[in-house]
């Protein structure tokens, strides 16, 4: 992880894409009301995410990455449309989405869709995997009712599961299961953009690497784009082409996955990375952990130079 | 008697779990939830209990602290402590072992800490029940405590709620509590895993010079082999109930001896290949009770249908140290590959 390694690495931008198009977001900014204070203090501000510009090009995967309270989450569902950003655009295939609403909006959301974290929390228990896989189709009047088993079939055996699990429910599933028909429904309509906020959080390490297979076989043979937000360095290494590493609402890194952690240039990533664990005690008992100074400013609150991160020593 | 003294410092073991067996009972019961689960842990040192979810970690380190849920029954084996077996203890005597000689450190702070509470107290009552301490014997030395696990503004922190911290710095009151009163063991059950890594390499960094500057011996709960590669001495991988293996922390990540160990060496993704389809083990850990008569990693095991695999799988010695229950590996019958080599 340490080495700079020389090797050439395919840019992301250079990888063959099956689809066209690209997702721009440009000066991205979300705020958060905080609840009146003690003592009736005036309100704050969580200043969640600040001035953030992204690009996705066709194809490609890009990893954010950041701790808790980043904003990683928030950009993620910025740019899914979930959430409006106070100021910014996002822009899809050269059509500025960022105020759509109504019927335009519904229109929109098939392109893009979402996976989230927890595979227990976002499928209604009451519902069999059918219904959870194919209601997309159904809600977009793609199919009728009748046809809702035989698409939930085709949706689940896409992502690698029996298609006989299309009639059981939620809780007859296990973790990785379940977060492979979340995939499942989040591919039904298509999408051109895949956002996966920690897709493998939640999940053992072999079955980790399930997921992580999965979502690299679908952009591999169908071309999907695929954002991944984690705080997980691993996966997004083992994924994405490119990274953006975000700290206190803003991007304070981003370049090609393998540049971005080979020289980090920023004090915060090399931070970050210095402190991901090598599983190897040979590597990792030799390494030396870049420690921050000075206290996280609070979000709510920060400093002038806001954004930036503390002062590195080694 | 206990195989582990060998590569250790002469002397017992802190901490001996010797064939340990776990029952579920009652209607529906389960024999062998865990099955013949033997480890050691020496003074000072610091041992990983790594597998998946269900494999029997956390049901393994409550027994050790007496703190088995209800219906859960210690069927077989032995715990013992210093010499002394836990097991026959008297619930009081248990009591006294517990927070004073082995502390313990659980994953989500925030239910651990008593939320109505103040940090202060909960340290000190640690300390006033164990040691009979004075209130303000206790307090003041609860301000130490605070400093020493590196909790800026300790006088004023004292004062505080839980929720008034941040989830690392609940994460140090916990510690902090657990070590109250100089325990030799602290039991940590995936003490960083909620926390973000910067916070994580700071609470290993509290623990391991916990470990250097007072000799405290931890026994580490984990499913993440970076943090086993970064903090530990020796692993004992369990995999649906039982011991699959036993090793130094450099000869499990160079050499595991069990398949199931091997495949989760290979699950991690490998920071020279991205992009590459890593191998997954098939299937999943079975539910308990239905786990398989012979070996219980068989099903799953890209090195199983062999006739040494139908039988039930005896833990066995290696040459150099380490321990294995897989027949195969044991015979010399099967090599693994060694190494980060796939």
């Amino acid at each position: 992880m340490t080495d700079a390694s020389a090797q050439t690495r395919t840019d992301g931008r250079q990888v063959a894409a099956v689809a066209a198009g690209s997702l721009q977001a440009r000066g991205l900014s979300k705020s958060f009301p905080l609840s009146r204070g003690f003592l009736g203090r005036p309100s704050a501000h969580v200043r969640a995410v600040d001035d953030v510009d992204l690009d996705v090009t066709a194809g490609t995967t890009v990893g954010i990455v950041g701790e808790s309270g980043s904003g990683k989450s928030t950009l993620g569902r910025l740019v899914s449309l979930l959430e409006r950003p106070d100021s910014g655009s996002v822009v899809l295939d050269g059509q500025d989405v960022t105020r759509l609403r109504g019927k335009a909006l519904s229109a929109l959301r098939p392109r893009l869709q979402v996976v989230f974290q927890d595979p227990f929390g976002s499928l209604d228990p009451t519902k069999s995997v059918a219904h959870a896989v194919a209601e997309p189709l159904l809600v977009h009047g793609r199919i009728r009712r009748s046809g809702m088993l035989r698409a939930a079939e085709e949706l689940v055996s896409r992502v690698g599961l029996d298609p006989g699990l299309a009639r059981r429910y939620p809780e007859q599933l296990s973790g990785g299961q379940r977060q492979r028909v979340c995939i499942a429904r989040a591919l039904a309509l298509e999408p051109w953009l895949l956002v996966a906020d920690e897709p493998t959080s939640a999940l053992d390490l072999s079955t980790r690497s399930e997921i992580l297979n999965l979502l690299l076989g679908l952009q591999e043979d169908t071309g999907q784009s695929i954002l991944l937000v984690s705080h997980d360095f691993a996966t997004v290494q083992h994924l994405a082409h490119r990274v953006a590493v975000m700290y206190l609402g803003r991007i304070v890194e981003e370049g090609p996955t393998q540049e971005v952690v080979g020289n980090p240039l920023h004090p915060y990533t090399r931070a970050l990375l210095s402190a991901v664990p090598v599983p190897d005690p040979a590597v990792q008992r030799t390494r030396r952990r870049i420690v921050l100074h000075g206290d996280v400013p609070n979000p709510a609150n920060p400093r002038p130079a806001a954004g930036s991160a503390p002062g590195a020593v080694r | 008697m206990n195989p582990e003294v060998e590569h250790a410092e002469p002397g017992d073991p802190l901490l001996a779990v010797d064939g340990l067996t776990i029952d579920l009972t009652g209607p529906g019961g389960q024999p062998g939830l865990v099955q013949d689960v033997t480890f050691a842990v020496h003074g000072g040192e610091s041992v990983a209990l790594i597998g998946e979810s269900g494999c029997g970690k956390t049901m393994t380190a409550m027994a050790v602290l007496g703190l088995l849920p209800a219906g859960f029954r210690v069927t077989g084996g032995s715990i013992r402590f210093q010499g002394r077996d836990l097991l026959a203890c008297s619930e009081r005597e248990k009591r006294s072992v517990r927070g004073r000689s082995i502390g313990a450190i659980f994953q989500e702070p925030m239910s651990s800490l008593n939320p109505t509470m103040r940090v202060g107290d909960q340290i000190a009552e640690a300390r006033r029940l164990h040691l009979r301490e004075h209130r303000k014997v206790a307090r003041r030395r609860a301000r130490e405590l605070l400093d020493r696990v590196g909790i800026p503004n300790a006088e004023r922190r004292l004062d505080s709620y839980p929720h008034e911290l941040s989830g690392g710095m609940q994460q140090r009151v916990m510690i902090a509590s657990a070590i109250a009163c100089d325990p030799e063991l602290v039991l940590a059950d995936e003490p960083t895993t909620a926390l973000d890594v910067t916070i994580q390499a700071e609470i290993l960094e509290l623990l391991r010079d916990l470990r250097r500057e007072q000799g405290i011996a931890v026994l580490l709960v984990t499913h993440d082999l970076g943090v086993v590669a970064d903090f530990c001495d020796r692993v004992v991988a369990m995999y649906a109930g039982s011991v699959v293996e036993r090793s130094g922390v450099e000869r499990l990540f160079d050499r595991p001896a069990h398949p199931y160990t091997r495949a989760l060496l290979d699950a991690i993704p490998q920071t020279e290949r991205p992009r590459t389809v890593l191998p997954v083990i098939r299937g999943r850990v079975p539910p308990a009770g239905q786990f398989p008569p012979g070996c219980r990693f068989e099903p799953r095991c890209a090195h199983g249908g062999h006739d040494r695999c139908l039988g039930p799988q005896q833990e066995a010695s290696l040459a150099d140290g380490r321990y294995t229950r897989c027949a195969r590996v044991a015979d010399g019958d099967l090599v693994l590959a060694e190494g980060g080599a796939r």
